[in-house]
């Protein structure tokens, strides 16, 4: 599903990622962890093809990213909520499924809602919204498309402990249906849900595999 | 007590060190400007300063008075000046009511604000310098209304300029002295709006109505100080000029003693929102400044919707569907000032026609203005790339499906434009037509301006503020980069205006199809290359 073989990103002044490989696999879920700085965001920018690679390859579904197929099977929830000033929650969803060419959304935009604690606020504009609603507002776009690839950068900012456990619930669905799911996060209790785990320290893969959050603690030193 | 307080020596010190912070600084300052700064400074100024001159100089028009229109000066003159004091009264309400017209540093908010000294004093030199700024603004502006109106009416060109610049630097100070009271006072922005609607639907009711009865009316007569043959003017000139002198003192006066009742909030918002803004000009990033000014503003899109959208089906419907939920949610204040750029963009065209060459500039101007507005949807994947370049679209063509709406919207726009301006003919006309005939050809060319405008705003959207290494190296050619798409949204309405101009001076207005046909057929050039060049940049540019 995702192949990343040796991925250099070097912003001149500095080297955000050295060489770093990793492979995701259908269904599979990734927890992606490392100190502040360490290159996550970096990363899952380039898999989704907001950031050009300085070499390296990356392959989603073995497609290039930002190319459109690539774009059609990746959904990128950045840890800033991306958010139209002029559209309530529930028109977002729609405009972003339909642009996804999802006709039969409504059914599953008013599931994610409610998941997520939204259903009240669906006619409000996110723009007036605190930043935990403003973030389960970017998860339910992140969720309402169709995707084989889930990029999810730092989920759990913001959220209150019911948005934390909806979010769950739709990672473990999403995984269920054969999605793959990369999550950038610092909660280490969400290692135990996940399948494996890929460690960066200063750009670098420095552990890969199942790990508990005292091995990665410790690596984070 | 507090042994600091306890132990002041006089209640003058903590004023005294104010002043000496300010004299420090300022000298800083000066000592910090560099030679090659203050000679480019000078050439900007005598440069940009010599190009209006030119400008204005060798667009003059004949002038010709006719008595049709000198009866309508005399009659509805001061009343249509008066629509501009009203306005300026009722703006200086509204921008006091969010805490204008100062705008003061971030390092004195939080700390000379919050120091132990009256903040009536802490805040008098910011406030003079903002006074000087009005008299220097409104003067500017008062040349230009002066150069424009003396070929209309005939007289001096130096005496409507001296006139133009008096009255415009009057009207500034009494803009800041009124945003000064409503700011101390803490007035209310909802009682701030009402009255400018008051104010406003007053002085239109002298306008329309052929009466004075507005205090704006007798200060808008101050204007029509240098109209030759003044005798039978509604109101009296010198009367006019006096009051609005008066009244620039008083408020001057009454802002000066209220200073102390400004908010703390208000400052600081105002500072960070001001601070950008001026940055955002800076790196001439029109987009940025634009949305500055709406949060200095405080406008907001509209919870409730105006009218709901319902959806279709496929791509395009999706993209279309967004755009007019974008433009359901436009608050009044913007529909207001799109009705008011509309009503401007109709009269100037109008009044270009009839005689003052000058102006033709201002339609394209007002409608480049609504323009921008209208293409809200584009300018957010602008502001967010991150949602447009995800989706598996191509981003040209969802760029160019983006400016459907905003074609329509501003299409409209400049059709009211058009009627306002057979609306304005019916009044200044030296040659009176009422038919339908006359009122298409104003509709098409609001039409055909509206159209053009769109493409340029929506070009600007794609292009972006110059790049920050042309600015530093070569900041003439940045100039030259930020006003390619200005220009391309003026050209196609100065064109038209231009073109169907001899229709006014001929017995029928047929003589506008040649005129009509080739404007449209600029505007399709127009709009076919704008299109392209968006179409092949798109948007959701990645790497930001």
């Amino acid at each position: 599903m995702l192949i990343v073989q040796d991925v250099v990103k070097d912003f001149g002044d500095l080297l955000a990622l050295d060489r770093v490989s990793m492979d995701v696999s259908a269904g599979e879920t990734v927890a992606l962890v490392g100190s502040n700085g360490a290159g996550k965001s970096t990363l899952l920018r380039i898999i989704s093809g907001l950031l050009d690679k300085t070499s390296g390859e990356v392959t989603v579904e073995g497609n290039e990213p930002g190319t459109i197929e690539a774009r059609a099977a990746t959904s990128y929830i950045s840890d800033n909520p991306v958010l139209y000033d002029d559209l309530s929650v529930i028109e977002h969803l729609e405009y972003i499924a339909r642009m996804h060419e999802v006709e039969e959304w409504e059914e599953h935009a008013w599931n994610l809602l409610d998941v997520l604690g939204l259903r009240t606020r669906a006619d409000d504009l996110p723009s007036r919204f605190s930043r935990g609603l403003r973030q389960k507002t970017s998860l339910a776009i992140g969720f309402v498309r169709p995707c084989s690839l889930l990029l999810i950068d730092e989920p759990f900012v913001g959220l209150d402990a019911p948005g934390k456990a909806g979010f769950l619930e739709l990672v473990r669905h999403a995984a269920t249906n054969g999605t793959a799911v990369v999550v950038s996060t610092h909660e280490l209790g969400f290692l135990e849900r996940a399948d494996g785990c890929v460690a960066l320290s200063d750009g670098s893969v420095v552990r890969s595999g199942k790990l508990d959050a005292q091995e990665v603690l410790a690596l984070m030193g | 007590m507090n042994t600091l307080f306890a132990g002041r020596a006089s209640v003058d010190a903590p004023r005294i060190a104010l002043r000496e912070l300010r004299s420090a600084r300022r000298s800083h300052r000066l000592q910090d400007i560099h030679w090659s700064d203050s000679i480019y400074r000078l050439y900007i100024v005598f440069g940009g300063g010599g190009f209006l001159l030119w400008w204005v100089v060798t667009l003059l028009g004949s002038p010709t008075l006719t008595e049709r229109t000198r009866v309508h000066v005399l009659q509805r003159g001061p009343a249509a000046a008066g629509v501009l004091v009203a306005l300026a009264i009722g703006g200086a309400l509204r921008s006091g009511s969010r805490g204008g017209p100062l705008s003061l540093e971030a390092a004195d908010v939080t700390h000379v604000m919050q120091a132990p000294i009256p903040r009536r004093l802490s805040l008098g030199r910011p406030y003079v310098h903002q006074l000087r700024r009005g008299i220097y603004i409104g003067g500017l502006v008062g040349i230009a209304i002066g150069a424009c109106t003396r070929p209309f009416l005939l007289g001096s060109a130096g005496g409507w300029i001296a006139t133009g610049i008096g009255f415009g630097g009057f009207l500034g100070v009494t803009f800041t002295g009124v945003a000064a009271i409503a700011s101390g006072r803490g007035l209310g922005r909802r009682i701030a709006s009402a009255a400018l609607f008051a104010l406003l639907a007053w002085a239109l009711t002298d306008l329309i109505g052929n009466i004075v009865s507005s205090p704006t009316t007798v200060i808008g007569a101050g204007l029509f100080f240098s109209l030759p043959k003044k005798a039978g003017l509604s109101v009296s000139p010198i009367v006019g000029l006096v009051g609005l002198g008066g009244l620039a003192v008083v408020t001057a006066v009454l802002g000066r003693v209220g200073l102390g009742g400004t908010s703390l909030e208000q400052a600081e918002r105002r500072t960070a929102l001001v601070g950008e803004l001026r940055f955002a000009v800076t790196t001439q990033d029109l987009r940025a400044a634009l949305l500055l000014r709406r949060q200095l503003a405080a406008e907001r899109p509209r919870q409730k919707p105006w009218f709901n959208v319902k959806s279709g089906a496929g791509l395009d419907s999706a993209i279309r569907v967004r755009g007019l939920r974008g433009i359901a949610r436009w608050p009044l204040s913007r529909i207001l000032r799109v009705l008011l750029n509309a009503a401007v963009a109709g009269a100037a065209g109008r009044i270009t026609w009839e005689h003052t060459i000058p102006l033709v500039i201002v339609p394209g101007v007002a409608l480049y203005l609504v323009a921008l507005d209208a293409c809200e949807a584009m300018a957010q994947d602008v502001d967010h790339p991150d949602l447009a370049a995800m989706m598996p679209r191509h981003r040209g063509r969802m760029a160019n499906r983006q400016t459907i709406v905003p074609f329509a919207v501003v299409g409209v726009v400049g059709a009211l434009s058009g009627f306002f301006a057979f609306l304005t003919g019916l009044t200044i006309s030296s040659v009176a037509r009422s038919d339908a005939a006359t009122l298409v050809v104003c509709v098409m060319v609001g039409i055909v301006g509206g159209l053009t405008a769109t493409a340029g705003a929506a070009l600007s959207l794609v292009i972006g503020p110059p790049p920050f290494s042309m600015m530093l190296q070569t900041p003439e050619l940045a100039v030259g980069y930020t006003m390619i798409s200005p220009m391309v949204g003026l050209v196609g309405s100065a064109a038209t205006i231009l073109w169907t101009r001899s229709t006014f001076h001929s017995a029928t207005v047929h003589s506008a199809v040649p005129g009509l046909v080739k404007a449209m057929t600029l505007s399709g050039a127009i709009l076919y290359f704008s299109l392209i060049g968006i179409t092949s940049k798109g948007l959701g540019t990645t790497q930001r």
